[in-house]
């Protein structure tokens, strides 16, 4: 496992779940540890996957009630700092669909190939590009209306 | 809104881990996970990696002069080579004290490959890159002359080996440390002496094989104890 | 993470370097002060294991410090150091990764990585020569941090920063001191004040006070003086 590589993908990628550094940092590290502990033969893209379930599994322990994957992904606001300013971003990321802001994290923040994206989703690379430009599109028409002050 | 200042804003949305917990996280994780195993091939790869071009090139150049149609003059391609080898030794030994010239041998010693290992690493590296092109120089020269290939080596190795042991002499003086092209001046020094003492003929013309080979064989063990000698001596820096 | 120094003596000739220090250090941040000729190259030298003291013992956490287990969790920036001219920022650092042990991949990642900490991202693909003298040292300190080290020793790591550079290099000094044993020397009593845990004052290869120093104990720089004199 190549942690070098992977540790500030991992902390993104958590990070744009739970919108709050100290808990994304904690959970960084958790998901290396948890792999290391029981997935460690699994190739490396599967710290994708660990560190998804360890998202869940700590939106369960804020919110027991919840039952829903889809809506633990979704609802982050329990875990936000108080200090969040970039609420423009944030706002235009909500607008998408759990699965396409995925999509979007896995290829231009952490700009995995292609290869990947279509491993990760099992979709084709035709699809996976409509659905990243889709996306483009409504993350670029909402920040573009945004006020100047805030760009 | 570009692409690219989509992208970016996303990036900075995240921002970085903190630089020190994740420092500790991952050197925490290495600890207790095997280490890479050190040994003296890797170190000396590694330095062969950064020998500069014109080595190689030098080097490419040889082995092309060994291989070239003879024109019928069957002495001449070896003596030239061996005319040649006193500077291609004086090059040689510049590369590897390089690190100590451009004032880098104090962090590359304080590496995993390293202590006094790093130069012997570098140094180490250079010679087996002019040692192969001696040799392989002598199997060309055969295919090319049908010359003897220790008969050839040795033409070319004793110059070359003359000129690395008084270069690594010269490098352990203050005359050497100051001066970074001395070695230059050992080569051509070494050159005009085998011209003046041997005139137009080859050594074999004086020697008997044996002899000749005695003496390749001798002057490559005083070879390894100049570079072992250079080593240690490489720890003595003047203090503030 | 203990660094234990003891009976350190360097002599060249009849004159000592070092003369019989003993001292142990731990997680945090020390500062070694003293005037130029005081020892301090001399004995952070011998604590990278790159000198061979005349007497004495140094060993990390019971390894000797010529050791490959040492070297492995150490980083060093000498007082004064160069660089092949051909060399960019960025393969400079490439280089030292590829001694300290890293594979190509890992090493981009953290040349990148390193470049962005220290703020010579944008100077990655520029020729060191063409470097200034802050630009420098802030790319020799990048090469210290390659291995992620245990053991961080600095040998007037400020020479050349200008105040900006400097506060910020305290920062980073500060902070790494939190999970590192740091050294590192300096003539300048305010490069130290204030993020060191511990102080040693060296004269003439003796230590002549150490300890640590609070706010409410006055001004080291006085104390400094006062000691030298």
């Amino acid at each position: 496992m190549d942690i070098e590589k992977y540790y500030d993908r991992i902390y993104r990628y958590i990070f744009f779940k739970v919108n709050n550094k100290a808990l994304a940092e904690d959970l960084t590290q958790e998901t290396f540890l948890r792999f290391l502990k029981t997935e460690a033969k699994e190739p490396d893209r599967f710290l994708y996957t660990v560190a998804r379930n360890l998202c869940i599994d700590e939106y369960r322990r804020i919110k027991p009630v919840s039952t829903d994957d889809e809506e633990a992904l979704n609802v982050s606001c329990e875990f936000e700092d108080d200090l969040v300013t970039k609420v423009s971003l944030r706002d235009a990321l909500e607008k998408l669909d759990p699965e396409d802001k995925e999509m979007v994290i896995l290829r231009f923040v952490n700009e995995e190939p292609m290869s990947e994206l279509c491993r990760i989703f099992d979709m084709s690379r035709f699809a996976i590009l409509r659905r990243l430009n889709r996306s483009k599109s409504i993350l670029k028409e909402t920040l573009e209306r945004r006020p100047a002050n805030e760009r | 809104m570009r692409d690219k200042d989509l992208k970016r804003e996303l990036q900075e949305y995240a921002g970085d881990p903190d630089f020190v917990k994740k420092d500790e996280f991952i050197r925490s994780i290495k600890k207790n996970s095997a280490g890479k195993p050190v040994n003296l091939f890797t170190m000396i790869l590694v330095h062969a990696r950064y020998i500069r071009a014109y080595i190689w090139l030098l080097s490419l150049c040889i082995l092309a002069f060994a291989i070239s149609v003879n024109d019928g003059i069957f002495i001449d391609k070896i003596k030239a080579l061996s005319d040649f080898m006193p500077f291609f030794a004086g090059l040689g030994i510049i590369e590897a004290f390089r690190a100590r010239v451009n004032k880098m041998n104090e962090l590359e010693k304080v590496t995993v490959f390293s202590g006094k290992g790093v130069f012997f690493a570098k140094a180490t590296a250079v010679c087996f890159v002019q040692f192969i092109t001696i040799i392989l120089a002598s199997v060309l020269l055969r295919l090319s002359l049908g010359a003897g290939i220790l008969y050839s080596s040795m033409q070319i190795l004793i110059p070359f080996l003359i000129t690395n042991i008084l270069c690594f002499i010269v490098e352990r003086t203050s005359f050497g440390r100051e001066n970074e092209w001395s070695c230059l001046g050992v080569a051509a020094a070494v050159f005009l002496v085998k011209r003046i003492t041997l005139g137009g003929l080859d050594m074999f013309f004086y020697l008997d094989m044996w002899v000749v080979f005695v003496i390749t064989i001798v002057l490559l063990a005083i070879q390894i104890y100049e570079i072992v000698k250079t080593v240690k001596l490489e720890e003595k820096l003047s203090w503030n | 993470m203990e660094l234990t120094v003891t009976g350190l003596t360097k002599q060249y000739g009849d004159k000592i370097a070092v003369d019989k220090m003993t001292f142990k250090l731990e997680k945090g941040v020390t500062g070694l002060l003293g005037a130029n000729g005081a020892g301090k190259t001399t004995l952070m030298r011998m604590m990278c294991g790159i000198l061979t003291p005349t007497e004495g013992m140094i060993e990390y956490d019971g390894h000797p410090v010529n050791s490959e287990e040492y070297r492995n969790v150490l980083g060093y920036l000498p007082q004064d150091f160069g660089y092949y001219p051909e060399f960019t920022g960025m393969d400079f650092l490439m280089y030292f990764c590829a001694l300290k042990g890293l594979d190509k991949k890992t090493a981009k990642f953290r040349c990148k990585e390193l470049l962005e900490l220290v703020g010579l991202e944008d100077k990655a693909k520029v020729k060191v020569k063409k470097y200034s003298g802050g630009m420098k040292q802030r790319l020799g300190i990048a090469q210290a941090l390659i291995n992620r080290p245990e053991v961080l020793i600095l040998d007037e790591p400020t020479a050349g920063l200008d105040p900006k550079e400097r506060v910020r290099f305290r920062n980073l000094i500060e902070d790494l001191g939190k999970v590192s044993v740091v050294v590192l020397s300096t003539h300048i009593v305010s490069d130290i004040e204030h993020i060191a845990d511990r102080i040693i004052m060296m004269k003439n290869g003796h230590i002549i006070w150490q300890g640590s120093w609070k706010e409410e104990d006055g001004s080291l720089e006085e104390f400094y003086l006062k000691e030298f004199e």
